[in-house]
This record gives structure tokens, C-alpha cells and sequence, in this order.
């Protein structure tokens, strides 16, 4: 009998390699118009999940 | 008097249109800009962040062509205009959007330029942001360039250098804003870097950087950024070997999973417990977690998902000597492979099934649906288990496209 028990956890392993959760990756500036603005000026985008 | 009239509906079209993107409505913002574009105006400020907003709403729609188009009208109006930190900003929002579509080379002189103006105007701000878009080139660089190895020393070179690069300037990053005192961006800096030390085998500096993420995700009350840590954490832990460590941080990461009510997350964290506990060898606790994700697997119709389960609780049953339950998830395995496409999972599964039936004894004839010959299937294995070559599962080929970045719901 092969010792099969391993192989779903190696290949879980190999892609586990490469598995990061990802924080935003992208921060874009604003030019605020109103001039009320808080002008934190950091916008975070969203958008797909690259979860790699 | 007639032009007067003009400038204020430029400018309230203008204002309307930052009103919409604010509350999340970028389709009807960018109408609004537009309008206020055909209106036209002759103050250069407001024309430039018109310019920006488009080029961030259609950042956010998607639309990552349509946004270079106005970050680049941008950069050219505030280069004649000799705006300055106009420049800084507009060169920061082009080099994400560069990013985005792939042209790494590209948004590296972006990002420079950032960098560039930063200084001359001793702007520290600006010149954590650059550091901070400069790794997020790199780390994206580094990921897009498709690698075929599982281990650290297989990565190319390429993918190692990218990957240092970025390393090193989130680290100049961190400096910056640790002294500034920002801690939500010294969380994101944090959670970044220790995805990077990660791809680069760098397991121990990866932990203490996710440790840091962590404590700032709590400070934060931000559940998301906590489970996202827990998770990192987990992942660490498994390959310096310490799985008991790993099965803590990957339950922490459930609960949270839980609490978020995000099935797909705790789908995941059920499925990294079950294999951790097959690590451990506590097989009757990875079977308990492996079927919590078939049936979240099932739920979401993730056929993908669905195999894999029934892969790794049918070895969970073997290994427990459960031939009934092995065999019954060994042709559900089949069944799964052979309807996702998953050539090696079917040849794997096949060979499961041929030995679970020697164990059970069972004959060929029995159960001929499952074993009927496959003209398809390379038997040029002489019985020799298939090499695994690397399975496109999804989250792989999340690695080969270019979407911008999950959400951070830390502000």
C-alpha cells in the first residue's frame, strides 16, 4: 500500500509557498477641490483581492 | 460676466463630482468630472485635481487605461505649471497605475520621481508614501514573474532580487513613519514586509513582522487585519516546522474567519487546520476540519475546493485505516477531478481507488464506472506514482494577473 496521506498535504505545502493574505497594496493621493477638506489626502483602493 | 458663471459651474460640477466619489459613487463622479472638463476652466488647481480624481475614480472602476490617461494629463499639467508637490502626487498615483497594468520598469520612474521631489521639498510624508509604492513595485514584480519551484532556492533570481528590493525599501518606509508616529501605515508596512521576507524563505523575520502587524491590527480594533496576521503567522509556523504553533494561530484566524462571517476565509482556515493536523498526526481532528470545508466547499459550489477535501479526507481515513470512508471519498475525489479538469488529481485519485479496492479486497467488476480504462491518461507511469507538476489552482493564478490589492479596512 503507497503511503498516500502525505500527498494532499505536500501539495498543499508547495502552494502554501506562495500564500500571502495581502495587505492594500495601493494608496493613491487626492487633490481635494473643496477647500473644507481634510485633506488627509490618502485614498485606499479596493478592489479584486490579489490573495496570493 | 458669462465666463464668471462658467468658472462656477466648472467648479460645482467639480465639487459634485468629489461629493460622489466620496460616498462610493465613482460611475456618477466621473460623469460629473467630465461635464465639468467640458465646461472647462482656467484655474490650473482645479483642473489638476479634476485630473486626479478621474485618474483615482476610474482607479477604482477599474479602469486602469482611462486612469493612466488623467494621472498622465496630471503629470504633464503640473510639470508646466511647476507644481511641485502637484508633481510628487500625480508621479505617485501614475506609478500605482503602472503597477496595476504590469509595467513595473515604467512605474519605477515614477515612483523615483516621487522620491525625487519628496526630498527637495524635505517632505516626509511624501517620501514614506514613494518608499512605500516603491515596495509594493517591487513585491508585485517579484510575484508576476510566474515561478515553477515550491522552495525558497527555486524561485528565480529575478523573482529574489525584486523581492529584496522591495524588502528594502518598506524597511526604509518603516523608518520613517515609526517616526511619525503613523501607525496604521507602520501596520500596513508591517504586513507587507512580512509577506516579502516570507517569498523570500525568510520564515523567522516574516514571524516577528506579522507579530508587529498583529498587535497594530488590534490596537485597531481591525478584525480583517488581525485574521490576515493570524493566518501569515500560521503559514510561518508551518514551515519552520513548529505545528502545533501553526494550528493556534490558524484557529485564532477561524474565530475571526467567523466573526467576519466570510465563508470562503474560514473555508480556507478550516482546510490549513486539517493539514496541519494530518502534520501533527492528529488525523481524527484533521478529518473533523477537512469536512467543515467540504461543506463550506459545497456551500460556495467551489468545486475545487469540494476535491481537494475529499483528497485529503480520503488520506485522512487511510491513514486512520477507515477503508469504507476512504473509498467513498477516493471516488468522490474522482468524480470532482475529472469534472474540474484536475489531470493529475484524476491520475492520483484513480490509483487511491485501485488501492483502497486491493486493501478492501474488492473486485474490479465491482464498481467498473470508476475504473473504466481512460484512453486519455498517460499509463507510461509503469505503476510509478505521477510526478506532481504544479496545479493552476486558482490562487496560483491570482499570482500571474495583476488585480489591484485587497482592501484595508484600516484607516
Amino acid at each position: 500500500m503507497h503511503v498516500i496521506e502525505v500527498d494532499s498535504v505536500q501539495r498543499w505545502t508547495e502552494d502554501l509557498r506562495h500564500m500571502t493574505e495581502v495587505e492594500c497594496m495601493c494608496v493613491l493621493q487626492s487633490k481635494p477641490i473643496g477647500v473644507d477638506e481634510d485633506a488627509a489626502g490618502e485614498l485606499i483602493v479596493s478592489g479584486a483581492g490579489a490573495a496570493s | 460676466h458669462v465666463h464668471y458663471r462658467m468658472e462656477a459651474s466648472c467648479l460645482d460640477l467639480a465639487l459634485e463630482g468629489e461629493r460622489m466619489c466620496k460616498m462610493g459613487d465613482y460611475r456618477g463622479g466621473v460623469s460629473f468630472f467630465e461635464a465639468a472638463m467640458q465646461v472647462g476652466t482656467e484655474d490650473l488647481q482645479v483642473l489638476s485635481a479634476i485630473y486626479s480624481q478621474l485618474g483615482n475614480a476610474y482607479f477604482h472602476l477599474q479602469d486602469y487605461s482611462k486612469a493612466l490617461e488623467f494621472h498622465h494629463h496630471d503629470l504633464t499639467l503640473t510639470r508646466t505649471t511647476g507644481d511641485r508637490l502637484g508633481e510628487a502626487k500625480a508621479s505617485g498615483n501614475l506609478g500605482n497605475t503602472l503597477k496595476v497594468l504590469g509595467r513595473f520598469d515604467e512605474a519605477v520612474v515614477c515612483c523615483q520621481r516621487h522620491l525625487d521631489i519628496a526630498r527637495e521639498l524635505d517632505d516626509m510624508v511624501g517620501q514614506a508614501r514613494a518608499f512605500y509604492n516603491f515596495g509594493n513595485v517591487f513585491h508585485a514584480k517579484g510575484k508576476s514573474i510566474c515561478w515553477s519551484g515550491a522552495e525558497p532556492g527555486d524561485f528565480p533570481d529575478e523573482v529574489m532580487i525584486a523581492l529584496k528590493k522591495a524588502a528594502e525599501y518598506y524597511e526604509a518606509n518603516l523608518c520613517i513613519v515609526k517616526e511619525l508616529g503613523d501607525r496604521a501605515a507602520q501596520g500596513r508596512t508591517y504586513g507587507n514586509l512580512g509577506n516579502t521576507y516570507y517569498l523570500l524563505g525568510n520564515f523567522r523575520d516574516a514571524m516577528a513582522s506579522h507579530e508587529q502587524r498583529l498587535l497594530i491590527a488590534k490596537e485597531f480594533g481591525d478584525r480583517s487585519a488581525e485574521r490576515r496576521a493570524y493566518c501569515n503567522l500560521g503559514n510561518a509556523c508551518i514551515f519552520l516546522g513548529d505545528f502545533e504553533k501553526a494550528a493556534e494561530h490558524y484557529r485564532k484566524a477561524l474565530q475571526l474567519a467567523r466573526q467576519l462571517k466570510d465563508l470562503a476565509v474560514e473555508a480556507q482556515a478550516c482546510y490549513s487546520l486539517g493539514n496541519t493536523y494530518t502534520l501533527l498526526q492528529d488525523y481524527e481532528r484533521a478529518i473533523d476540519y477537512h469536512l467543515k470545508h467540504l461543506i463550506i466547499a459545497q456551500d460556495l459550489n467551489d468545486r475545487i475546493g469540494e476535491g481537494r477535501a475529499c483528497w485529503s479526507l480520503g488520506n485522512a481515513h487511510t491513514a486512520l485505516g477507515n477503508h469504507d470512508q476512504a473509498m467513498h471519498f477516493a471516488e468522490k475525489h474522482l468524480e470532482l477531478s475529472k469534472e474540474t479538469g484536475d489531470r493529475t488529481g484524476e491520475l492520483t485519485a484513480r490509483m487511491n481507488v485501485s488501492d483502497l479496492q486491493m486493501v478492501l479486497g474488492l473486485s474490479y467488476s465491482t464498481n467498473n464506472s470508476v475504473l473504466s480504462e481512460s484512453k486519455d491518461i498517460d499509463y507510461d507511469l509503469h505503476g510509478a506514482r505521477p510526478k506532481m507538476s504544479r496545479r493552476h489552482s486558482m490562487e496560483n493564478l491570482e499570482l500571474l494577473k495583476l488585480t489591484p490589492d485587497k482592501i484595508s479596512t484600516q484607516k
